[in-house]
């Protein structure tokens, strides 16, 4: 018996391969005209295993602490062999990341893809991009220069307007002000807390793709023009190279423009002018600056939050109130609403950018 | 300073010639794969009695001969006039001093495009072997043409024993030619396979050959991909050892810091290099099927940033000079910058080609500044200068003089010209450094 017949064997008697074999001959995965919005959902897994893989390298040199902090990072992009690099591809990969997600999350609703019977995939999707942006908002905290700090201090305040926000902003903070117990919280929630969610969640989301696959979108069901591939290995493999494609752009990114650090952040100090949040939240944060300071009775931060709350509940909801058996008309509000939601997202993301700084 | 100058805002000279230069180089170095590509092919085809894989060649050679002998050929055109309007005097050095290679050059060319056309509208009236020998004949000439041109861009680099001897052969066959053409070739093989994929990838799936040429093309990128790396070895190797220090350079050394564009760019062309062969495999050779034209899309916009990024290495490596060890880049020679030291020799009187009414300030910038330098677009002097006033233009000027004083001398031209007329420059920056942008 030669080797590769051993390990087979070893292998074969101790898992259950077979089933494994059976069950990924018989996976096949849709294919049309507009299969290629297929691919974001693995390219955000992607982004995230890189994420993973370079978040620990850094690991071995970040020190958390309100003197640390800053000072090693700037020892990893100035000191640490290729630290620059591995820096600079964890910051961009968790953008590009994000990226993906919110154009994977865009596909998936014009698809309908939140439609019995996938409901669960839906939400435990909307689930995954929350944490997403809790991760940004928590990695952008702890290098602790300028600008991080201050977009980190506007955040938190924001929240502070929502009822029982105060609550969840002190435990934030580690009390009333930004500190070292800031440092360490966001450090704890970015590397364990919120990794740990994120896995359980999604392999939840994985679970529920394996079981119900990908959505073919309607017209293209209707009109039967469509083809199975195999999902291996041809979908595994047009996968290796979107993620190839992927992983180019992330160099090119990463290597000529590597992500900058500025100088210590000095909590005595006046707010630097132009503070802005990461561009995630950018759309959030022009729409609050346009709200006066009193809407009626109620005040005007918290007028904006809680349209916020009212969108993200009837976004989250879709499923409930556009259920497969519903009508053409409530379809075509959902696509409405979708439209409205993408030039909301992208109109308010530039104008956040050129607004003059404030 | 023979010559009147093209002067470019915006994307600045060097960005227009790069621009026309990548698109060329992309297309032309498919001339040669694909020179070698279309007959061995079609050899094959022949050996095996393969009537459809002939038809494939019939297909590609219509692709190629447009794209190559048009468009590549309308690129090249560009390049002369690029070349010759941003940087007359490098030109016309390069013309008095390789008058021979040219016309060997030129030669070839013209052969490479009639057995080209022979080969095209030969497909249906030639005799079988009468047309194999036409395509061999493309190959032939189509491999001297790089043999050829190889020397002179080389020579650009690397003169070696040129500057002692000034010997054509020394200047052809210089320190860094083997390399290169070891690199140029391989280059040229993969263009060919991945242009070969483009014809594969629009066959329809039904057609079983289909298959077979993404599978066949794909396999040209293999000695590209398993000999490269020795290719960029040897080049390196071969390289003087000024420039082997400037892919070293950064802020604090290889791996540390921020390292200088010029290294983090040369290692983006391996990383790409390897992401290519295993996007060729994952994508032609072990999924053929799902091996879509839009998947190429994007292989090709690899190939063509490997392309850009080597072609720009290997410019920037150049610097200061456009001609190593002979011309700057701002065509003063060399000799001429040695013996400008001292501070009394005047440079004005050999700007022989002037504007009506240009102070010799400006015809200095124009001169000595433009063919790398924009006021406002690509390496922006108003933003370099940003905060200066004119005296501290002019210290900043006397700094950039000849000699091993001059801080700047292994990446920029010295600055040349008497202490009168370095005043004058420095008037004329400072009013323009001075000036909104918006006033031009």
């Amino acid at each position: 018996m030669n080797i590769k017949d051993w390990i087979t064997r070893f292998v074969e008697e101790r898992l259950p391969v077979k089933a494994f074999k059976d069950l990924s001959a018989h996976k096949t995965v849709p294919e049309h005209k507009q299969d290629f919005w297929y691919y974001f959902g693995g390219i955000s897994l992607f982004f995230f295993i890189l994420l993973v893989f370079t978040g620990m390298v850094l690991l071995f040199q970040y020190q958390p602490g309100l003197e640390s902090s800053h000072a090693s990072v700037l020892r990893i992009v100035t000191k640490v062999d290729f630290g620059w690099l591995i820096r600079s591809i964890h910051s961009w990969a968790a953008n590009l990341m994000l990226v993906a997600v919110i154009i994977h999350m865009f596909s998936v609703y014009f698809m309908k893809a939140y439609q019995k019977p996938r409901e669960l995939t839906w939400f435990t999707g909307l689930g995954l991009l929350g944490l997403c942006m809790g991760l940004g908002f928590t990695g952008y905290c702890l290098v602790w220069d300028d600008m991080a700090f201050f977009a980190t201090k506007i955040g938190i305040q924001i929240m502070e307007t929502v009822p029982g926000g105060s609550y969840v902003a002190n435990i934030l903070r580690g009390g009333p002000g930004m500190g070292g117990l800031t440092i360490q919280r966001m450090f704890a929630l970015h590397v364990v807390i919120i990794p740990w969610i994120f896995m359980a969640l999604l392999g939840a989301h994985l679970f529920f793709l394996q079981i119900h696959g990908n959505k073919i979108p309607e017209g293209i069901e209707k009109s039967g023009k469509y083809g199975r591939v195999p999902f291996f290995p041809n979908f595994i493999l047009s996968d290796l190279y979107v993620w190839l494609i992927a992983l180019n752009l992330l160099a090119v990114l990463a290597a000529l423009f590597p992500w900058p650090l500025g100088g210590e952040a000095d909590p005595l100090a006046p707010a630097p002018k132009g503070i802005k949040p990461e561009w995630y939240f950018m759309a959030m944060f022009q729409l609050l600056k346009l709200m006066p300071a009193e809407v009626g009775p109620i005040n005007g931060e918290l007028f904006g939050n809680m349209l916020f709350g009212i969108a993200g509940a009837i976004w989250a909801t879709v499923p409930i109130w556009n259920p497969a058996t519903a009508t053409g008309r409530r379809g075509k509000i959902a696509a409405y609403i979708g439209f409205a939601g993408i030039v909301w997202l992208i109109s308010f993301t530039i104008w956040g950018y050129v607004a003059k700084p404030v | 300073m023979n010559y009147p100058q093209w002067v470019i805002e915006g994307v600045g000279g060097p960005g227009v010639i790069g621009l026309i230069a990548v698109s060329h180089v992309f297309i032309s170095q498919f001339a040669v794969g694909g020179g070698v590509f279309l007959p061995v092919t079609e050899y094959l085809a022949r050996k095996r009695g393969d009537a459809e894989m002939l038809e494939y060649c019939h297909a590609h050679s219509r692709f190629f001969v447009i794209l190559t002998s048009v468009v590549g050929a309308m690129f090249g055109i560009g390049i002369w006039f690029a070349i010759g309007l941003v940087n007359p005097d490098a030109t016309a050095f390069l013309i008095r001093n390789f008058v021979l290679a040219w016309t060997i050059e030129w030669v070839w060319f013209f052969l490479e495009v009639l057995s080209l056309v022979v080969y095209y509208y030969g497909w249906k009236t030639l005799s079988p072997r009468t047309h194999m020998m036409v395509g061999w004949a493309y190959m032939f000439t189509s491999l001297m043409t790089l043999v050829t041109i190889n020397g002179i861009l080389t020579f650009m680099l690397s003169p070696g024993n040129w500057v002692q001897d000034h010997s054509f052969w020394s200047g052809m066959f210089n320190p860094t030619y083997w390399p290169s053409l070891m690199m140029r070739f391989l280059v040229c093989l993969a263009l060919a396979g991945l242009y070969g994929l483009i014809t594969a990838s629009r066959m329809p799936k039904t057609h079983g050959m289909r298959t077979h040429m993404l599978q066949y093309s794909a396999r040209w990128f293999i000695p590209t991909f398993v000999l490269m790396i020795f290719g960029m070895a040897w080049y390196y190797f071969k390289l003087p050892e000024a420039q082997q220090a400037m892919l070293y350079s950064g802020v604090s050394g290889f791996a540390r810091g921020n390292l200088a564009i010029l290294t983090r760019i040369s290692m983006l062309t391996v990383f790409f290099t390897c992401t290519m062969g295993l996007m060729i495999y994952f994508g032609a050779y072990a999924n053929p099927d799902e091996f879509t034209t839009g998947k190429i899309v994007f292989l090709m916009l690899s190939a063509l940033f490997v392309t850009g990024a080597g072609e720009w290495t290997r410019e920037v490596l150049r610097k200061p000079y456009v001609i190593g060890q002979v011309m700057y880049s701002n065509g003063v020679l060399a000799a001429d910058a040695q013996t400008m030291e001292d501070a009394e020799r005047p440079i004005v009187p050999k700007i022989h080609w002037r504007r009506a009414g240009e102070s010799d300030g400006e015809a200095m910038f124009r001169t000595e500044c433009r063919s790398c330098h924009t006021l406002d677009g690509y390496r922006p002097l108003r933003e370099f200068l940003k905060g200066r006033d004119e005296k501290s233009i002019l210290n900043l000027l006397r700094i950039m003089r000849p000699g091993d004083k001059n801080p700047y001398r292994h990446i920029m031209p010295p600055v040349v010209g008497s202490d009168t007329e370095l005043a004058s420059l420095a008037h004329y920056l400072g009013m323009e450094v001075a000036a909104a942008p918006a006033s031009h």
